[in-house]
C-alpha cells in the first residue's frame, strides 16, 4: 500500500479521498485554496497545504506544476486526482510519472488512454459492443460539414478528451455546426483538455442512462458491479441516481456485464473504471468508459457495502482484487439525490454566498455526505454541488418515500439550493414510472411544477399567517417605540434607551 | 388585527394577542385557529423559526423596499404573498415611511424635448421636470419627489435608452 497520499481536489470528493486514505491507514495530504480552508477535507486531514494563486487565469486547483513540485517536495507516493480538474490530464500523468509518483487513475497500458472518448469507442466497436452512429475525431473546421452529412440531426458534439458533461453540445441542424463548434473548442481551452479535438454523434432525445462500475486488477481479476441509472440530469450532470435500475431486467444486466468484462480486458483497464450505456427503446447503446472516480461510487457502497473508492487506491497500489463476484442485491433499493447551492427558479444559475442555517436529515440507511456547514461560503468559482442525499429501501418504492421524508428534513438557508425541487421530483409520478426525461429540466413551467406540487392547502394559509405576523410585529415595534418615547422624559432606562435609538432626522429639523 | 392576504387566494388573518417570543398564541386563518408560538428570531427581531399547531416551521420573509412582505419561505419552498388591506380595532401601525429614490430614469426610451428645470432649483412630488418624446407622444417627466435637483445627466435632444438616467433629486 502506498504510505502518504496527496489528494488534489476540493469538496466532497476530497473529503471522501481523505477518508478513505486514512482508512487504509496512509497519510492524508491535501491541498486548498483559500477561501476552502474550513472544508471538510481540508480539516480532516492529516496535513493540508495552501496553494497559491500563481496565474489569475488559472484557478489553483488547476495548476499543474504547482501541484507536481508539492507533490515532489512533500515525497509523496501517489497522488489522487479526485474526479475533474486534473483527473484527465495527459501531462499531469506524465509529470508525475517522471518523479517516481503514480497518478491514481487508470493505467494507459500503452494503448489507450481513457480520456480519449473515441479510441474507446473504437475498441468496443471491435469488443462487439453496440455503439451509437458518429463520425471519426478532427480538430479542423473544414471537417465539419463532411462529418455531419452522413448523420441524423440532431447530433450532439463532444470533445474527444471531455469529461463530467464537460465539452458536449446538442445541435439541432446544420446552421448550428459552426457555433458549437467554437463553443465546444473554447470549453476544451478553458478546462486544459488534452486536445482540441472534437467528434459527432447522433442524438438520442429521451435515453436512461446507466453505469456499469468496475474493478480490475493488475492480474486481471475483473468485478463489475450492478448497475446505476441516471434518471434526470440538468446540463449533463446528475440529479437523480438509482440503483439497480427498475427498468433493466436481469438478463440483460448478465449480458451487458459480460461484455463489459470482454471489453476492459481488451482495453488492459487496471484499477476502477465506470462502463457508461445509454438505452433507448429497450437496446443498448456503449457510450464511454471513465477511469475517474465517479460521484456515484457512494450508490454502489449503500447497495454493496464495497468501498468502491478504498478499491480503486488499494488496486491502483497493486494489491489483489479481492471481491470476486457481486450479485444485484435482492431487497435493496437505493436512491442517490445530487444537492447543488443553485436556483432552479433562474435557470440553475449559482447561488453563491453564506449558509446561515444548517438542518440535516436523519434515519436509518440515510446517508448525507457534505460539505457544508453553518457558516459555510459557497464558491462562486466551482462546481456548486453541495451534498449528496442516499437512502436505501428495500424496494424502490420504500426508497423514494424514505428520499422524500429525507429531504424534506434537509434544510439550508442563506443560499438557494435544488432541495425543494427534487422533493417535488420524488413526489411526481414521472420519476415512480420512469418517465421523466432531460426535457423536464429544460422547461421552466415543469420545474416550477415540481415545487408547487409540494404546496398544500395548510401551506398557504401558514404562508398567510406568516406575512401578516411579520407585517403584526412591525407594528408591535412602533407602538413600543411610542411607549418608550412618552416616557423619554422620565429618568427610565427605556426612555433613554428612546432617546438614543430614535432616528435624529427630527431634531436636526427643529 | 385584520389582515387581508392573498397567497393563492385571499386569506383573512386576525391576531389579536401580543405576539411575544416563547409565549403561545392565537392567530385566526379564515376563521380557523392556530396555536402559535415564536420559537427563535434574529437580533433584530426577525422570526427565523415559528411553532404553529405544534410543528416547526422555519420561516424567511421577503420584503419589499417599504417593508411590506411579499414572499414567505417555509422550509425552501416560496410562496408569494400580497398584502391587501390592513385594519385595526386597537391601533394602526404607521406606514414605514417609504424611501423614495431621487433618480430619476427614462421609462421608455426617447428623445429629450425639453428640460423643465435647472440644478440647485426645488421641486414638489409630482411637478414636472422634462418632457421626453417616446411613443410618438410627448411624456411628461415628473418629480417622485420634493427635494432639490442635485444634478441632471442629459441635455435637450439627448436620445435616451430606458432605463437612463436622467436627473438625481435631493
Amino acid at each position: 500500500m502506498f504510505k502518504r497520499i496527496l489528494i488534489a481536489n476540493r469538496g466532497l470528493i476530497q473529503a471522501n479521498c481523505v477518508r478513505a486514505v486514512k482508512e487504509l491507514g496512509a497519510t492524508a495530504i491535501t491541498v486548498y485554496e483559500g477561501d476552502d480552508r474550513d472544508s471538510a477535507g481540508v480539516r480532516n486531514a492529516d496535513e493540508a497545504y495552501e496553494l497559491k494563486q500563481t496565474d489569475p487565469r488559472v484557478r489553483p486547483y488547476l495548476d499543474l506544476e504547482q501541484i507536481v513540485a508539492l507533490a515532489e517536495e512533500l515525497k509523496v507516493d501517489a497522488v489522487h486526482p479526485g474526479y475533474g480538474f486534473l483527473s484527465q490530464n495527459g501531462k499531469f500523468a506524465r509529470e508525475l510519472e517522471r518523479r517516481g509518483i503514480k497518478l491514481i487513475a487508470p493505467r494507459v497500458d500503452g494503448r489507450f488512454n481513457l480520456s480519449n472518448k473515441h479510441e474507446v469507442k473504437e475498441a468496443a466497436v471491435r469488443a462487439g459492443l453496440p455503439v451509437l452512429k458518429g463520425s471519426d475525431v478532427f480538430s479542423d473546421r473544414e471537417r465539419l460539414e463532411p462529418a455531419a452529412r452522413n448523420l441524423n440531426f440532431p447530433l450532439v458534439m463532444k470533445a474527444a478528451h471531455g469529461y463530467g458533461g464537460v465539452g458536449m453540445t446538442v445541435i439541432k441542424d446544420m446552421r448550428r455546426l459552426e457555433s458549437a463548434f467554437e463553443h465546444v473548442q473554447s470549453t476544451c481551452a478553458k478546462f486544459f483538455m488534452n486536445s482540441p479535438e472534437v467528434f459527432l454523434e447522433e442524438y438520442l432525445p429521451a435515453p436512461r442512462h446507466i453505469e456499469f462500475p468496475v474493478l480490475r486488477d493488475e492480474a486481471g481479476r475483473t468485478t463489475v458491479f450492478p448497475e446505476l441509472e441516471c434518471p434526470l440530469q440538468r446540463r449533463f450532470q446528475k440529479l437523480v441516481l438509482e440503483s439497480p435500475s427498475p427498468f433493466i431486467d436481469a438478463d440483460l444486466r448478465t449480458k451487458l456485464q459480460s461484455e463489459i468484462r470482454v471489453l476492459c480486458e481488451r482495453l488492459g483497464i487496471f484499477g476502477f473504471a465506470s462502463v457508461e450505456f445509454l438505452i433507448s427503446e429497450g437496446k443498448p447503446y456503449f457510450l464511454e468508459i471513465n477511469g475517474y472516480i465517479q460521484p456515484s461510487h457512494t450508490a454502489t457502497s449503500l447497495l454493496t457495502g464495497v468501498d468502491l473508492l478504498k478499491e480503486q487506491i488499494r488496486l491502483l497500489s497493486g494489491e489483489p482484487l479481492e471481491i470476486k463476484q457481486v450479485s444485484p442485491a435482492e431487497q435493496r433499493h437505493v436512491i442517490n439525490t445530487y444537492i447543488y447551492a443553485e436556483d432552479p427558479e433562474t435557470d440553475f444559475t449559482p447561488s453563491p454566498g453564506q449558509v446561515d442555517r444548517l438542518y440535516l436529515p436523519f434515519g436509518e440507511e440515510v446517508v448525507l455526505q457534505t460539505s457544508i456547514f453553518s457558516g459555510a461560503r459557497i464558491s462562486p468559482f466551482y462546481d456548486p454541488m453541495v451534498a449528496k442525499l442516499l437512502v436505501r429501501g428495500r424496494t424502490r418504492n420504500e426508497a423514494i418515500l424514505k428520499m422524500g421524508i429525507a429531504l424534506e428534513e434537509f434544510f439550508v438557508e442563506g443560499v438557494k439550493t435544488n432541495i425543494p425541487m427534487m422533493r417535488g421530483v420524488m413526489k411526481s409520478e414521472a420519476f415512480r414510472n420512469g418517465t421523466l426525461s432531460p426535457e423536464h429540466m429544460k422547461d421552466p413551467e415543469k420545474r416550477q411544477a415540481f415545487i408547487e406540487s409540494l404546496k398544500s392547502t395548510k401551506d398557504y394559509e401558514i404562508a398567510a399567517l406568516v406575512a401578516s405576523l411579520a407585517l403584526h410585529r412591525d407594528g408591535e415595534t412602533l407602538k413600543r417605540m411610542e411607549v418608550m418615547e412618552n416616557e423619554s422624559d422620565s429618568k427610565s432606562v427605556m426612555g433613554a434607551a428612546a432617546r438614543w435609538l430614535k432616528p435624529r432626522k427630527s431634531r436636526r429639523s427643529r | 388585527m385584520k389582515y387581508s392576504v392573498y397567497c393563492d387566494k385571499k386569506h383573512s388573518v386576525s391576531i389579536d394577542r401580543k405576539t411575544d417570543t416563547g409565549k403561545p398564541f392565537d392567530i385566526t386563518v379564515n376563521k380557523s385557529h392556530h396555536d402559535v408560538a415564536i420559537r427563535k428570531v434574529k437580533e433584530d427581531g426577525t422570526i427565523m423559526t415559528l411553532l404553529v399547531d405544534h410543528k416547526v416551521v422555519p420561516i424567511e420573509v421577503e420584503r419589499r423596499g417599504d417593508g411590506m412582505p411579499v414572499r414567505v419561505i417555509l422550509k425552501g419552498v416560496p410562496f408569494d404573498v400580497e398584502i391587501a388591506k390592513v385594519a385595526s380595532t386597537r391601533f394602526r401601525p404607521q406606514a414605514p415611511e417609504r424611501d423614495v429614490s431621487g433618480q430619476v430614469h427614462a421609462n421608455l426610451p426617447g428623445q429629450i424635448v425639453e428640460l423643465l428645470v435647472r440644478v440647485g432649483e426645488s421641486v414638489e412630488a409630482g411637478s414636472p421636470l422634462g418632457i421626453l418624446d417616446a411613443m410618438k407622444m410627448e411624456n411628461e417627466i415628473l418629480s417622485p419627489k420634493a427635494g432639490t435637483v442635485k444634478s441632471i445627466t442629459v441635455a435637450q435632444d439627448d436620445i435616451l435608452a430606458k432605463g437612463d438616467l436622467i436627473l438625481e433629486i435631493e
